[in-house]
């Protein structure tokens, strides 16, 4: 059964922000920028979380999630010897996104801003409902949410449809499985186990990425 | 009985939740549960049974979740069928006592609308029309649409459900704990929406409790004329031993309810977790409570999709900027389909403190049925002020407000016959308060009593049409001084008059008074005081004019209606720092849009343009700073923001050119027709290359995101555009960028083709047969350089 989870937000992290708007070394006229659309963005976004704990059974490379069963490699290695995982969708909410895009038709140097806070949110948002989480479980493996690795992202829709996210959050789902509003996340997250992927911009093959994070 | 009549005698019991149960009778997660109306028909009509038995006069039909299916008529028939007979058999086989009545269950789509998400409006109201329609033909007695947390699509359902029967509707919205819908309208826009459009009653259930539901409940009491619902949960989930409980009690969930009763919610029932058990202890704790009918509340309310605005004893300003008479360049963006600078109006509007925006269209050259729709939509995805539209052209008007997402205000009908024929209508089906004038066939009285004849004759005709005086705001039409000596005597004695004996909202165009007069601002200042002061409700005006601004807040100061005068004060500051001259440094324009200051830019360049030649700042200044971020980013020295922040300071130098140049300059360069493809809402790359092309001195047509491949094609056609640059961001919607650009090789050979977007790469984009690809929006005025290069050639 699905519940809910909601919390106030750490403040907004300017530096991680920036590095979602792809600037390394911003401008004084840049920072403002940034610091006031964190503002203006802060004060609409409402982090909502929705989640529910199931047992995770595999064999080879199909992995059963409660009801739901996907076959994906790099899944099933994050999951190994998992006694159970959290099925978890997050979101920031729409009006963040109805921002955006009246900045991405009016400004789009502040729609870019705004897109970055997003980015940075729904991260915070996940981090802060995951430490809420380790709290509960013990150690965590790291998110891995449909997309990651070879987990398809058409796994999106069993996993919306068993966390009813429509009626959780407000997040849907479109034809071509992008979720909306925008700035959401969903993720399996392995309670225990023995996988410890490494996970950030260090195992990631995608040397130039303008979001890199520096070592 | 009639359930009408019954529900103004009675308080009417629903039924508890249903899935929940099905969920104990081994129904699994993420099965269907319509399903169960077919593969356990015993245990569906046992549940049903045991809600009348407990006392319920509605039981719903086992087919919330058939609006997500999107099955064809006669599949949805069958199911329909069947889980209406479900609940027609319980009815029968139950013998307690009450009236019992079967409601067509009708939950969301599980889809969002456009424009935040991809289904389409009418594919909404079609899907809820089908089942509408096999309600109706299975015989329900009414229609319940319930845990909607969307008001563009309750309002879909609404339509459908209206256009499609007669039977009473019941609506139902699934609040969050901050008390709003999760896609943002307050319960006081609901009740605006839902009104409007004749919903039966109109309420809440799902998501939370009844105590976490009581200030939903009270504000949907304190605005409903209509009786209220409430359908809560038995409180939150909680997992216990690996088994979800809900946890409150029947007992504790039947005090709540009867403490909603006694407040005023005439509807009740349970929603997830709610047992048999809970409706009949509610039902035992409301017998025989005394309650009061819901009363009329008599208020003039428009809404957007987020909240209301009530034109009552505090005026309510109506931004007049967006109508392109005697506007040159509205004239031009509404031509050349320039939506940006339509928003870029409407925004500022709201920023100088409009609460309502007029939205007017009306060109020679344009079909306004067409036109009016898309800017009303728009504006509405960009700026959540309720809209007044604003048109003469009836089919404009059905078509604006049938897609308006909210109550609009409809400007205008008059006492003319066809007018009101024509309006009234429209106002009916899909709500809205009409703006009436004060003329008819032979024009317009010169005496307050011809006027106010018109007037009472307009809300005898409305009434007819089942529009209520409420929803009716007259304006008597503010006449020119300088023309006619008593004009604007005549027009406030009629506003006072249609205030004070028709209890009707008034609203006037203010400025019109001053025609011809020297200092207009004064005597429309003068005028606007005067108005309010007999009891004017909302006046049409440009906000950005700072008398009339002033004479409002000073209005509201002195009769009570601003606590501690809090927005005089706010206002008063406000003017003093716009009015001071904006920190010009010792600047050049080339260094203020290098570092990206807009604001500067635009003032350095009006001050430059007076000495100085239009042509010659471009090619000194503009074109220099340009080159130089520019370059800057291609070696990465700068960065995307200081690259748009340079793009958005050169707009704005551009802008300001754009003044002092007789006609529109000649592009130097050709047309590109951009697109983010079909399947793919994201935008804000194709953004950021139309705003660099545009800066570099392209003619840029952008034709949105989700564009399908045919719509591409024609508008290459139509511009003979020899450029199309498409983005995608996804890798599900990459087929859809290969499929536009088969679609432009074979139609419209020729046009060379650049993509971009995060999933690309140059050899992807030269598999699908791209000529050009964009790593980044420096790279793709590259490209579009080099293409338009080779096209001369």
């Amino acid at each position: 059964m699905t519940q809910r989870w909601e919390s106030a937000l750490p403040p907004v992290d300017l530096q991680e922000m920036l590095r979602y708007a792809a600037c390394r070394a911003p401008t004084e006229e840049v920072l403002s920028l940034a610091r006031s659309a964190a503002e203006e963005g802060a004060a609409v976004i409402r982090g909502r979380v929705c989640y529910t704990t199931v047992p995770v059974e595999g064999e080879g490379d199909t992995v059963h999630l409660g009801p739901l069963t996907v076959a994906s490699r790099s899944l099933a290695a994050t999951l190994r010897d998992c006694r159970c995982a959290v099925l978890m969708a997050a979101t920031v909410g729409l009006e963040l996104d109805r921002l955006i895009a009246r900045y991405g038709r009016l400004s789009p140097a502040r729609g870019l801003m705004l897109q970055a806070l997003g980015a940075e949110r729904i991260e915070a948002l996940c981090d802060a409902f995951c430490d809420h989480l380790a709290a509960e479980y013990g150690p965590l493996q790291r998110r891995f949410s449909p997309g990651y690795g070879d987990l398809p992202l058409t796994f999106q829709k069993p996993l919306f449809a068993y966390l009813e996210c429509e009626k959780q959050l407000g997040l849907y789902l479109t034809e071509s499985c992008m979720m909306r509003p925008g700035k959401s996340v969903t993720a399996i997250v392995g309670v225990g186990g023995s996988g410890h992927e490494k996970g950030g911009c260090g195992s990631c093959g995608q040397k130039n990425c303008a979001f890199r994070r520096k070592a | 009985m009639n359930l009408r009549e019954y529900l103004n005698e009675h308080l009417l019991y629903l039924d508890g939740g249903m899935g929940t149960l099905l969920q104990a009778e081994g129904l699994a997660p993420g099965e269907d549960p319509t399903e169960w109306n077919r593969t356990h028909p015993e245990v569906v009509r046992r549940l049903h049974r045991a809600y009348f038995d407990a006392g319920s006069n509605v039981v719903n039909t086992n087919t919330f979740g058939a609006p997500t299916l999107n099955l064809p008529e006669e599949e949805l028939q069958q199911l329909v069928t069947l889980a209406v007979s479900h609940v027609r058999a319980a009815a029968a086989e139950s013998t307690a006592p009450q009236p019992k009545w079967t409601a067509l269950d009708m939950g969301p789509t599980g889809r969002l609308l456009r424009p935040y998400g991809d289904l389409d409006f009418e594919e909404a109201v079609e899907r809820f029309a089908r089942l509408v329609r096999c309600g109706v033909r299975a015989g329900a007695d009414l229609i319940f649409i319930e845990t909607m947390s969307d008001s563009y699509e309750t309002k879909a359902a609404l339509l459908a459900a209206k256009e499609q029967s007669d039977l009473p509707v019941l609506v139902s919205n699934a609040y969050g704990g901050d008390g709003k819908l999760l896609t943002g309208a307050d319960p006081a826009a609901m009740t605006a929406l839902l009104e409007g459009m004749g919903a039966d009653a109109i309420g809440a259930n799902c998501s939370l409790g009844p105590r976490q539901l009581l200030p939903v409940a009270a504000q949907l009491l304190e605005r409903a004329s209509v009786p209220v619902l409430m359908k809560p949960n038995a409180g939150l989930p909680e997992s216990r031993n690996g088994q979800t409980l809900y946890n409150v009690t029947p007992q504790a969930f039947a005090a709540a309810m009867a403490e909603m009763a006694r407040q005023g919610v005439r509807i009740l029932g349970g929603c997830c977790g709610t047992t048999p058990d809970h409706i009949r202890a509610m039902v035992s704790a409301t017998q025989g409570l005394v309650f009061s009918q819901a009363v009329d509340k008599g208020l003039t309310v428009v809404s957007s999709y987020t909240h209301a605005v009530t034109i009552g004893t505090d005026p309510v300003l109506i931004g007049e900027r967006i109508n392109p008479t005697g506007k040159k360049r509205l004239k031009e963006a509404l031509r050349s389909g320039d939506m940006d600078y339509i928003l870029a109006q409407a925004l500022q509007q709201q920023e100088q403190g409009a609460q309502v925006l007029d939205v007017n269209v009306g060109l020679p050259e344009l079909t306004e049925a067409q036109v009016l729709p898309r800017v009303m939509e728009e504006i509405q995805a960009v700026v959540n002020l309720p809209l007044q539209i604003d048109t003469a052209d009836v089919d404009a008007m059905a078509a604006a407000l049938r897609r308006y997402n909210g109550k609009a205000l409809i400007n205008s009908v008059s006492g003319k016959e066809e007018s009101m024929q024509a309006i009234f209508p429209l106002a009916k089906r899909y709500g809205g308060v009409v703006v009436a004038l004060t003329l008819d066939e032979r024009g317009i009285p010169d005496t307050v009593e011809g006027r106010m004849a018109i007037a009472r004759k307009i809300v005898d005709r409305a009434a007819q049409y089942g529009i209520a005086k409420k929803d009716l705001m007259f304006d008597p039409l503010a006449m020119t001084v300088s023309a006619q000596p008593d004009a604007a005597t005549v027009t406030l004695e009629t506003v006072e008059r249609i205030r004070k004996e028709l209890g009707c909202a008034v609203s006037l165009g203010v400025s019109n008074v001053s025609f011809g007069l020297p200092r207009r601002e004064a005597v429309n200042a003068a005028f606007f005081a005067q108005a309010l002061e007999r009891g004017l409700s909302a006046a049409i005006l440009n906000p950005g004019t700072p008398d009339m601004l002033r004479m409002y807040h000073a209005h509201r100061a002195l009769h009570a209606l601003d606590e501690n005068c809090a927005g005089y004060i706010a206002f008063m500051d406000a003017q003093q720092q716009t009015a001071a001259p904006a920190p010009v440094e010792e600047e050049t324009l080339q260094r203020a849009i290098c570092r990206g200051l807009a604001r500067q830019a635009g003032e350095l360049a009006a001050r430059a343009l007076q000495s100085r030649d239009p042509m010659d700042l471009v090619a000194q200044e503009i074109v220099p700073a340009l080159d130089q971020v520019g370059r800057g980013f291609e070696e990465k020295t700068v960065y995307l923001p200081q690259l748009l922040m340079a793009a958005e300071a050169a707009q704005a130098a551009f802008e300001e050119i754009r003044r002092c140049l007789p006609a529109a300059q000649e592009p130097r360069y050709g047309r590109v027709v951009l697109a983010t493809v079909q399947g793919d809402i994201h935008d804000i790359g194709k953004n950021i290359v139309r705003l660099l092309l545009e800066n570099y001195g392209f003619a840029v047509t952008d034709l949105g995101r989700d564009v399908p491949p045919e719509t591409i094609l024609q508008a290459v056609q139509e511009l003979k555009a020899p450029l199309v640059g498409l983005s995608a961001l996804m890798t599900t919607t990459v087929p859809a960028m290969e499929r536009t650009i088969r679609l432009l090789r074979k139609e419209a050979p020729g046009v060379q083709v650049m993509v971009g977007g995060a999933v690309l790469t140059p050899d992807y984009a030269r598999a699908m047969g791209a000529d050009w690809y964009g790593s980044d929006a420096m790279a793709a005025v590259r490209c579009a350089q080099e293409a338009m290069e080779r096209q001369q050639k």
